[in-house]
């Protein structure tokens, strides 16, 4: 079943005189479940695709549709309540919020939908990613990797359908990049997540269902 | 390849961050503007009241009257003179006497422009008989004549030294008035002797024209110019010591009298007062326009931490660091320094031109150019902190957020499972960034404690500003004069004779001139009592001759030491006259009925006013406390002793500490017995009798002194207010029913009332009517305008400096407030990404903030109005304490917490909108915008 689709996505972005376009008419579907690699070289649009699916950039011409719906015709407010309800993101750069502990930014979106979190669930992530002793620390107090860990956390605390990763592995080492990536995949499919990340990272891509390569803001299968 | 210096780089940073740096160019132009106007407007102030001086005096240094040729032609080749005109004083004028009139003269061209005559009306005199007078010289003789109209007054020629002893008719016609100087320079710079009442020394007019006429004109057949010399010193130091150096090297060239250095006068009040308050508000200015550079400079370097950090890290010193920041604000401030200078020259103009016509408006290319200097200087102080600190930044800036982390390790925080995300974001946020969330609410507590303290006390004393009762009051009463044992034929200071107070009514600016008279009484008692004793130690008759107190002694004991002992005068004085009973000397005071209604009518403490009764001299009134407080405590190596009268009464003494209190014991409705003392002793009998006396160690008492009695009953008992020079306690009657108590007497004190309002122009003229009509004679002149609007002026000046202090600190605050919340909400650009990223909406993020500003505001305020409250109470405490110390500013402090609260709101609501519109634009832009790296 087809839960995410893009129709003639495009964005632009203007510097001075010139017209950059950093994803150029982009016609894509993305069944549930699946694991979808973005790849491509640095500057070629996959992260700008991935935001605009994800619905962080508002694109120039085009539509996405989740679930059969338009995303054009959702204001800010019901964006908001997608992303943390729907959505998980994770980014390069964590992200995560420095004055929160680690417990409170993988509650984050169950608390800013005002939720009860499920602590059966809860504690089931935690032990998968493996972060329990890292729960009551703030991020600084963290590696990159057990960072990381958290953001997925907070990912997928509030069960989204879609878990959008932008080169998650990108700042960590080796070996724990390769761990995160098993979490992910493992925790796609142990919730039957829609699992699309973007990495430049051939050997990374491999081991997605489906690759998408862009290049110069052009997607292709 | 092009050179890259610091200079280009500084340049083309500033070209691309042209809107970073609205903000510092506005702070950079306003404090340029304001200290480029401090110093603008004191040149003018200066120059205003130089110009206000000239108007007063004339432009000489020192006058030299009744001089010589030869005289002023030593003046002239003297190094130490600049300039020498003389006045050619032809004869003296007046209508019925002489005493009241005036001299005619005429001035040669450098006395002319020394003299500085100012033309209110008409013309100089360019023909024989034209003249043209000063305002106050035709009020004094009377003369009802309009410009282009003729008169006739009685002369005498001048002789000289003096006048011809025949007398002439003259006929002018007044071709212009002048605004007075004569007046003015008789009461500031003539000397004249101290008149004793029983030798009247008649005012001579002499060798001060306040008539003028056309140049050349002669005397009268017979009779010799009497010359005054105009003259001006070197330079100022000279002029300083003109008057001790005119007195050496023209001994007998004439009567000295050097130009006061400072005018004094409701101007120049008026511009001393402005100005001070002018040049405080632009201290102010200064001082707020200076705290934007800096905090624009701050905030501006605290956005650059991160380029700060790159630079460091690839090599940049700190000497280059600062040197790079110091070029972008130098060159900033001088492209502003032309636009800033301009700006600030025509609205230092602007305000001179509405302060009123004593401004005058005088700046130079000198006062240009230090103005300029002045304000680079300015700016260069403010920008140095920031730059030093900006220089100081680590290189780890540039690579993680050093400082945040830094802090954040060493927290202790305990995780919550379940939460409100603005609230804990808010919580969090106000334990991360302790210091500056601390220094904001301090800023908020100082300025919410001073609108509490400072708005309730000036609205408070603007209120009730007290007022004179008439419009002018002049008298010859310089303190509490009447308590003395007995009367003598000259010591009662009368001066103003009815001749005197029928002349002044006749003036048609007066619409009734009503008058005091005074003399000394002794009221009968049984026994002194706490109240008494307490009041006499602070009359000038000394009942007591204590011995003095010994520093061990307690206040206790100084006390009853100080009320044991009864001074041999007084108990000579009471034989000598057979008193079997004690006395207590007090002021008898005379008024009109009128006058003593409209002053008293609304100040009865106990009884009512009987004017029948009051007229026919059957009762009297006492104006007195109801109770009194005694204090003493020792002051370095001197004691000092304090007496409180107190309207309160009892009440008044609750819960205040003395070391003896009395209470009045005479009430409304009693009888008393009033015995007045006489001696017809003259004035040199009296000192001659009361020298030997002295010298033979003996008590003088005059052998014809005598008394009479007279019973009263007591009317009421009135407030002591509404008189100037009212004793502590004194006894009031009326004018009519005064030669009742045996003494009779000149009036004391004139009191004034104008035909119709007076204003700044009449309450000049009349001044110099009265200063002229008093002349020679020590009296003071007492303008109820000039005391309202004086005592107005200083609330009014308070008012203006307070609101600008209060403006400045509210500009601050919500500058800084801003700034702070400002730079957080910038260096949350992340945050706010990553909490929209996770579903946060627009609305979760604001609450965030306006959380955090809530605390902040509650800390801050309600410290503020506590700390207030606190220093409040604690001062009443202390006053109540210690009430001899602090009675007189007792009241004057007030306290509400309502300005302060609605201060805080305020505050709270521009940081709420300012922020709220900040925080919207974050927020508007798309959420990979937010969190995407610099």
């Amino acid at each position: 079943m087809t839960i995410l689709e893009c129709k003639n996505l495009t964005k632009e972005y203007y510097s001075g005189e010139n017209v950059v376009k950093a994803v150029d008419n982009a016609n894509l579907t993305f069944e549930q479940g699946e694991f979808t690699a973005i790849t491509g070289p640095s500057g070629s649009g996959k992260s700008t695709l991935l935001h605009l699916l994800s619905s962080l950039e508002n694109p120039t011409s085009g539509e996405v549709i989740y679930n059969g719906e338009s995303l054009k015709k959702y204001n800010d407010n019901q964006l908001s309540i997608l992303r943390r309800r729907r959505f998980g993101f994770v980014f390069q750069a964590y992200n995560l919020v420095q004055e929160l502990t680690g417990m409170e930014n993988i509650l984050l979106p169950v608390m800013l939908d005002k939720k009860k979190p499920d602590e059966g669930y809860i504690e089931k992530l935690v032990d998968v990613l493996g972060i329990a002793d890292r729960l009551s620390h703030l991020p600084s107090a963290m590696s990159g990797g057990q960072q990381q860990r958290i953001a997925i956390a907070r990912a997928l605390a509030n069960k989204p359908a879609i878990l959008f990763a932008d080169e998650p592995t990108g700042n960590l080492d080796g070996k724990s990049g390769r761990e995160v990536l098993s979490l992910l995949k493992y925790v796609s499919a142990e919730f039957g997540i829609t699992l699309i990340l973007v990495t430049h990272d051939l050997g990374v891509a491999e081991q997605a269902d489906r690759v998408l390569t862009m290049r110069d803001g052009v997607c292709k299968n | 390849m092009k050179t890259f210096t610091l200079s280009v780089f500084a340049a083309r940073d500033l070209r691309r961050r042209k809107k970073q740096y609205i903000a510092l160019t506005l702070g950079i132009v306003f404090s340029m503007i304001f200290s480029s106007g401090v110093l603008f407007f004191l040149s003018c102030v200066d120059a205003s009241l130089e110009e206000n001086r000239f108007r007063t005096y004339g432009k000489q240094d020192a006058l030299l009257l009744g001089t010589t040729e030869d005289a002023l032609s030593r003046l002239r080749s003297d190094p130490k003179i600049r300039a020498v005109g003389a006045a050619h004083v032809i004869e003296k004028v007046y209508t019925d006497d002489p005493a009241k009139g005036s001299a005619v003269g005429w001035l040669d061209e450098t006395a002319l422009q020394l003299a500085y005559p100012i033309l209110t009306e008409g013309r100089m005199p360019s023909a024989p008989g034209e003249v043209a007078a000063e305002r106050d010289a035709l009020l004094r003789m009377g003369v009802d004549a309009a410009v282009g109209e003729r008169f006739t007054v009685a002369a005498q020629a001048a002789n000289g030294g003096g006048y011809l002893e025949s007398i002439y008719e003259s006929t002018y016609t007044l071709v212009g008035v002048l605004a007075g100087k004569r007046g003015a320079l008789e009461k500031y710079a003539l000397n004249r002797n101290v008149v004793i009442a029983d030798r009247e020394v008649p005012t001579e007019v002499f060798g001060l024209p306040a008539l003028f006429v056309c140049a050349g004109t002669q005397t009268a057949p017979g009779g010799r110019e009497i010359l005054t010399a105009y003259v001006k010193a070197a330079d100022e130091k000279n002029a300083d010591g003109l008057e001790m150096y005119l007195s050496q090297t023209f001994a007998n060239a004439g009567e000295i009298a050097a130009t006061p250095r400072s005018a004094a006068g409701f101007s120049a009040m008026r511009i001393s007062s402005l100005g001070e308050t002018g040049q405080y508000l632009s201290l102010i200015l200064l001082a707020a326009s200076a705290a934007g550079v800096f905090g624009a400079m701050d905030a501006n370097l605290a956005d650059r931490k991160k380029q700060i950090g790159l630079l460091r890290a690839v090599g940049a010193t700190r000497a280059q660091i600062a040197g790079i920041f110091a070029r972008e604000t130098a060159l900033i401030a001088l492209i502003s320094l032309p636009v800033s200078l301009a700006l600030s020259y025509f609205l230092t103009k602007l305000l001179i031109g509405l302060l009123g016509d004593e401004f005058v408006f005088l700046p130079d290319l000198k006062t240009l150019l230090v103005s300029g200097g002045f304000g680079l200087a300015c700016i260069a102080a403010a920008s140095a902190v920031p730059l030093v600190r900006a220089s100081r930044l680590s290189p780890m800036f540039a690579i993680r957020g050093a400082e945040m982390n830094r802090k954040m390790r060493k927290k202790r925080i305990r995780s919550k499972s379940f939460f409100s995300v603005s609230s804990l974001m808010a919580k969090r946020r106000l334990t991360f960034a302790r210091r500056r969330q601390v220094s904001v609410a301090l800023m908020l507590a100082f300025l919410t404690g001073l609108a509490a303290l400072a708005v309730p006390t000036f609205l408070d004393s603007y209120r009730s500003s007290a007022r004179l009762r008439h419009d002018f009051d002049i008298t010859s009463d310089f303190g509490r004069s009447g308590d003395a044992m007995y009367n003598t034929a000259f010591s009662g200071y009368g001066y103003f004779t009815e001749s005197d107070r029928a002349s002044l009514a006749a003036n048609r600016e007066i619409a009734a001139v009503s008058g005091v008279k005074k003399c000394s009484v002794n009221l009968l008692l049984d026994e002194y009592g706490d109240y008494f004793d307490t009041l006499a130690l602070r009359g000038s008759v000394r009942y007591q001759s204590p011995p003095f107190p010994e520093k061990s002694m307690t206040k206790r004991q100084i006390a009853e030491q100080a009320f044991a002992k009864v001074s041999p005068e007084y108990e000579a004085f009471r034989e000598k006259l057979g008193f079997d009973r004690e006395l207590f000397s007090a002021a008898l005071c005379a008024c009109e009925s009128a006058a003593l209604e409209a002053d008293y009518g609304g100040a009865v403490l106990e009884g009512r006013i009987d004017m029948g009764k009051l007229l026919s001299g059957e009762e009297i009134l006492i104006a007195a406390p109801l109770a009194v407080g005694y204090d003493v405590a020792w002051s370095g190596d001197g004691l000092a002793e304090t007496i409180l009268p107190l309207d309160g009464g009892e009440s008044a003494l609750k819960n205040r500490s003395f070391t003896k209190t009395g209470t009045l014991p005479i009430h409304a409705g009693d009888r008393i017995t009033l015995s007045a003392a006489v001696s017809g002793l003259s004035f040199d009998d009296w000192q001659k009798q009361n020298a030997a006396a002295a010298e033979s160690g003996k008590i003088f008492l005059p052998d014809d002194l005598r008394r009479i009695d007279r019973e009263v009953t007591v009317g009421a008992i009135v407030a002591p207010e509404g008189r100037v020079f009212l004793a502590d306690f004194s006894l009031i009657t009326t004018t009519a029913a005064f030669p009742l108590f045996g003494v009779d007497r000149n009036y004391v004190t004139l009191n004034i009332d104008l035909a119709g309002e007076c204003d700044a122009a009449r309450n000049d003229e009349m001044t110099e009517y009265l200063a002229a009509f008093t002349a020679g004679k020590q009296v003071e002149i007492y303008s109820d305008f000039e005391y309202a609007q004086y005592a107005k002026q200083r609330l009014r000046a308070t008012l203006v400096t307070l609101s600008g202090i209060l403006t400045l600190l509210l500009a601050a605050g919500i500058g800084v407030m801003l700034n702070t919340l400002s730079a957080q909400l910038r260096e949350d650009k992340r945050t706010i990404g990553t909490l929209r990223a996770v579903g946060a909406d627009a609305r979760t993020v604001g609450s965030v903030y306006f959380r955090q500003m809530l605390a902040v505001f509650a800390l801050g305020g309600g410290g503020g109005i506590a700390a207030s409250a606190l220093l409040f109470f604690g001062w009443r405490l202390y006053t109540d304490l210690n009430p001899i110390e602090t009675n007189a500013i007792r009241g004057a402090v007030r306290f509400s917490p309502v300005p302060a609260a609605a201060l805080c709101l305020l505050l709270l609501a521009v940081c709420c909108a300012v922020i709220g519109g900040k925080k919207r634009r974050q927020t508007k832009r798309s959420v990979t915008d937010n969190i995407r790296e610099l």
